[in-house]
């Protein structure tokens, strides 16, 4: 409802600054799309990301009337697409399937080649996921507090893998150990797969990983589940508790997703795009198709997709300043 | 005989018409893409993807493997036409399938590949069958400090790919070990020699470099040398295996296999080392190992097992672990988790008809193959035929839309023109660029496990030899190693002898 409301609003104000300023602009918005869109998939094909946006961009393309291409531009952990799409014209028929590093992560720890908040129209958060705090079974541990006792007793001792600087599993690493206190050492591995390989095999102990790579192997019992870091329960992993339950506050660590466009995008155009993709995700096949994914759809208005991605620059801003991390792109 | 009832259910599975079907189009559709240069499987499957969504999804996975493979069989096809490797294993068929090529031998060459192919496929499909389970145990086994071990043995081999100078194959391999430190560092995180840009912080692509040293290059010596030369080529020689290549290339197959398929079931990538290893076994083993690099039939033998052998037991560490051992693999993953199938230990308890049927299939795809391939022979033997001028235009443009076609981006395009370049005064000064190569793909490995075994063992070395396995390896590549030197060493004691008598 208030999604409906703030729409007619912002119709009617783009509507009157384009009677007077931009005349041009509306008239290409109110045709919009006469072409087809391409929707930039920074990271690689067949992933979690790319079979999201190609879901949205199935059924928004249903919608609209025109194709919605899907296009994987990958690379530099992302900033590669993002950047493309910073630079492509604003004219709404080049978006961005943008994701927590590529608009909250990277942009705390790097020098990017563009600048998350100032080069880019949000325009709404589409999807969260879950992460797991696993183990490998034979760490003597079967609780949170337990991991944190047996850390504490012996640090230095336990090691958890990353899936490389900078990415989700390596800061939430170092966000565990700056709130606990404890001596966890960490190893990088080229991704979450042979971080998940090593933790399998016991040669790295604890890995802070997404919910999709870790859940067969935690219902095989080859991977320990202590704790989701969403603020609920996974219906994946019912038994499951979240942090807080587990006695870790201010731990709520979620991967998100969303669609950009370039900043200075007609607002009429970010608008349409934001209800179209509301009415997309309100559609049970994709949710259903979603929470195959380890993924729970979240929607709102492009302002509050804004306030995200500029709170999660600052959240991350802070653990890496405190944890000394940084890295080039 | 639960192994009889598994392949019986595998099999009712795999030998419907549909899934035929599927398998027959994705083993056609593999081969194209193959012998288009550079244009490998991954992004084949890329762009498939979506269409296998509407599958089955055992017909799904039936089809994006049969396309794996496929490629697989077809990439050798051009590495020993037009020296033109797509892939880093069909480097090593290039060296003597080539040679083999310019000889007018391109039909046997061609027909040992294929049957080597196959029989390396067949026994890969039983071993999947018959251990996946246990195998892929045992691969977990392989640690960090056992991956080092592992790449120096292989950097160690890679001096027994030039069949020149040992000085400047060395020379290759640090040329190829410095490329493959561009991009982002693992551990750090630190940008290296990427002169700012972020095209080159993921490092350079394999492809390019390949294409670029082997494709372009060749093109670039054949222009440059008179069109005469070429016509030894298009020779239209009988192309039966005779009893004497049959005899030195069967056990070479054999060995082949067995080396590839026990790399391939490492997850972390051992299975790039299959076709190289088998290649030095083969040249150790061998009573002339001076014919190898000049068209030697065993050079083509061994590694194209070893490699078909390789893409085969990589399932493994997918299907029964759910991880992926390369970006094929990967995609695979992918495919599964559309279909809300989670790969991993669960698959083949859940979903015994799909892991089966998989399994099953391969060896109707590999059968396939070998009945679509050998006709195909003769066709691509005429292709030679076709005057070169016409031919290198075709072949620089495909090598462009196939390093397009890795990451959509014309820049790694210019980079393949540069190495191409290079590649040409690399020849001119005799330099071989295989052992460049496998430097490059090795070394960015071996840092990234050398430095992570060290961080695990808190900056301890020895845990390089009291691990039993990393023990091992590191024997082995320290007796290789010794093998190597004693003869020149022992040249050189003769030859300091040989003076102090004159003196």
């Amino acid at each position: 409802m208030s999604t409906f409301k703030r729409f007619t609003r912002s119709f009617i104000g783009a509507g009157l600054l384009a009677a007077g300023l931009v005349a041009p602009l509306m008239a290409a918005a109110e045709t919009y799309p006469d072409k087809p869109i391409r929707m930039i998939v920074p990271t690689a094909p067949a992933g979690g990301n790319d079979f999201m946006a190609r879901i949205i961009g199935q059924k928004l393309q249903e919608r609209l009337g025109k194709p919605v291409v899907v296009e994987n531009k990958t690379g530099a952990g992302g900033t590669i697409g993002t950047d493309f799409v910073a630079k492509a014209k604003p004219d709404g028929y080049t978006i961005l399937f943008g994701y927590i590093a590529t608009h909250g992560i990277n942009p705390a720890m790097s020098k990017l080649p563009y600048d998350a908040v100032r080069d880019f129209a949000p325009i709404t958060q589409v999807a969260e996921a879950q992460t797991v705090i696993v183990v490998n079974p034979s760490v003597p541990v079967n609780s949170l507090q337990e991991l944190i006792t047996l850390a504490k007793a012996k640090p230095g001792t336990l090691n958890y893998a990353s899936a490389g600087k900078g990415t989700l599993p390596h800061i939430a690493g170092e966000l565990f150990k700056q709130l606990t206190g404890t001596d966890i050492g960490y190893v990088h591995y080229k991704g979450s797969s042979p971080a998940a390989t090593d933790t399998l095999a016991g040669h790295t102990q604890i890995m802070f990983g997404s919910l999709v790579t870790a859940i067969s192997h935690i219902k095989a019992g080859k991977l320990k589940a202590l704790a989701v870091t969403g603020s609920k329960r996974s219906p994946l992993l019912p038994d499951v508790p979240t942090v807080s339950e587990a006695g870790l506050q201010g731990f709520e660590v979620a991967q998100w997703y969303g669609l950009f466009a370039p900043a200075n995008t007609p607002k009429a155009i970010i608008d349409k795009l934001n209800q179209e993709t509301i009415e997309v995700l309100k559609n049970p096949e994709v949710a259903t198709k979603f929470a195959e994914q380890g993924a729970d759809v979240v929607t709102g208005s492009p302002a509050d997709f804004g306030r995200l991605v500029e709170a999660e620059i600052a959240r991350w801003s802070e653990v890496s300043k405190k944890a000394n991390i940084t890295a080039d792109y | 005989m639960e192994l009889i009832d598994n392949l019986v259910l595998g099999f009712s599975v795999a030998l419907t018409i549909q899934n035929i079907l599927y398998c027959l189009l994705g083993t056609i559709l593999g081969t194209l893409v193959g012998v288009l240069p550079g244009l490998g499987p991954l992004a084949t499957i890329a762009m498939l993807l979506p269409i296998s969504f509407g599958l089955e999804p055992t017909t799904a996975l039936i089809l994006l493997a049969g396309i794996y493979y496929g490629a697989q069989y077809g990439g050798s096809t051009t590495a020993i036409l037009v020296n033109l490797p797509g892939e880093t294993s069909a480097v090593v068929t290039a060296l003597d399938g080539y040679q083999m090529a310019r000889q007018g031998r391109a039909g046997e060459a061609l027909m040992v590949a294929a049957l080597g192919s196959f029989f390396a496929g067949t026994v890969g499909t039983l071993l999947i069958a018959a251990f996946a389970p246990s195998l892929s145990e045992m691969a977990l086994r392989f640690g960090p400090a056992e991956y080092f071990a592992l790449m120096v043995l292989g950097l160690i081999a890679a001096v027994v790919l030039a069949h020149g100078s040992v000085i400047k194959a060395i020379a290759m391999i640090i040329v190829g070990l410095l490329l493959g430190l561009v991009g982002t560092d693992v551990t750090s995180g630190d940008a290296r020699f990427t002169f700012g840009s972020s095209h080159l912080a993921d490092g350079i692509d394999f492809v390019v470099v390949a294409m670029g040293l082997f494709g372009i290059a060749e093109v670039i010596s054949n222009v440059a040398g008179p069109e005469e030369e070429r016509k030894v080529l298009g020779k239209l020689g009988l192309w039966k295996l005779s009893k004497e290549d049959f005899r030195r290339a069967a056990p070479a197959a054999v060995r082949g296999t067995f080396l590839g398929s026990i790399l391939g079931i490492l997850p972390g990538g051992g299975a790039v080392l299959g076709s190289f290893s088998s290649y030095m076994l083969e040249k150790k083993l061998s009573r002339t190992p001076q014919a190898f690099g000049k068209g030697a039939i065993e050079g083509v033998a061994g590694p194209e097992a070893a490699n078909n052998a390789g893409a085969q037991t990589s399932f493994i560490p997918m299907l029964t672990l759910g991880l992926p051992s390369n970006g094929v693999m990967a995609l695979m993953i992918g495919a599964l988790t559309i279909h809300n199938i989670q790969p991993g230990p669960g698959v083949m308890s859940s979903n015994p008809s799909l892991f089966w049927g998989l399994i099953a299939s391969m060896w109707v795809g590999n059968l396939l193959l070998v009945i679509l391939n050998l006709p195909l022979i003769g066709v691509w033997i005429k292709l030679l035929t076709v005057r070169y001028r016409l031919l290198y235009p075709a072949i620089v443009v495909l090598c462009c839309i196939g390093v397009f076609s890795v990451n959509n981006s014309e820049f790694h395009v210019l980079l393949m023109a540069l190495f191409g370049v290079l590649g040409y005064v690399f020849t001119k000064l005799e330099c071989e660029p295989a052992p460049l190569l496998l430097g490059f793909v090795l070394g960015p490995m071996m840092e990234e496990n050398l430095r992570r075994a060290m961080s695990l063992a808190k900056g301890d070395p020895s845990v390089f030899v009291t691990r039993p396995l990393s023990l091992v390896l590191l024997l082995v590549a320290a007796g290789l190693l010794v093998m190597m030197l004693a003869p020149a060493v022992a040249r050189r004691r003769e030859q300091a002898f040989e003076e102090s008598h004159e003196a």
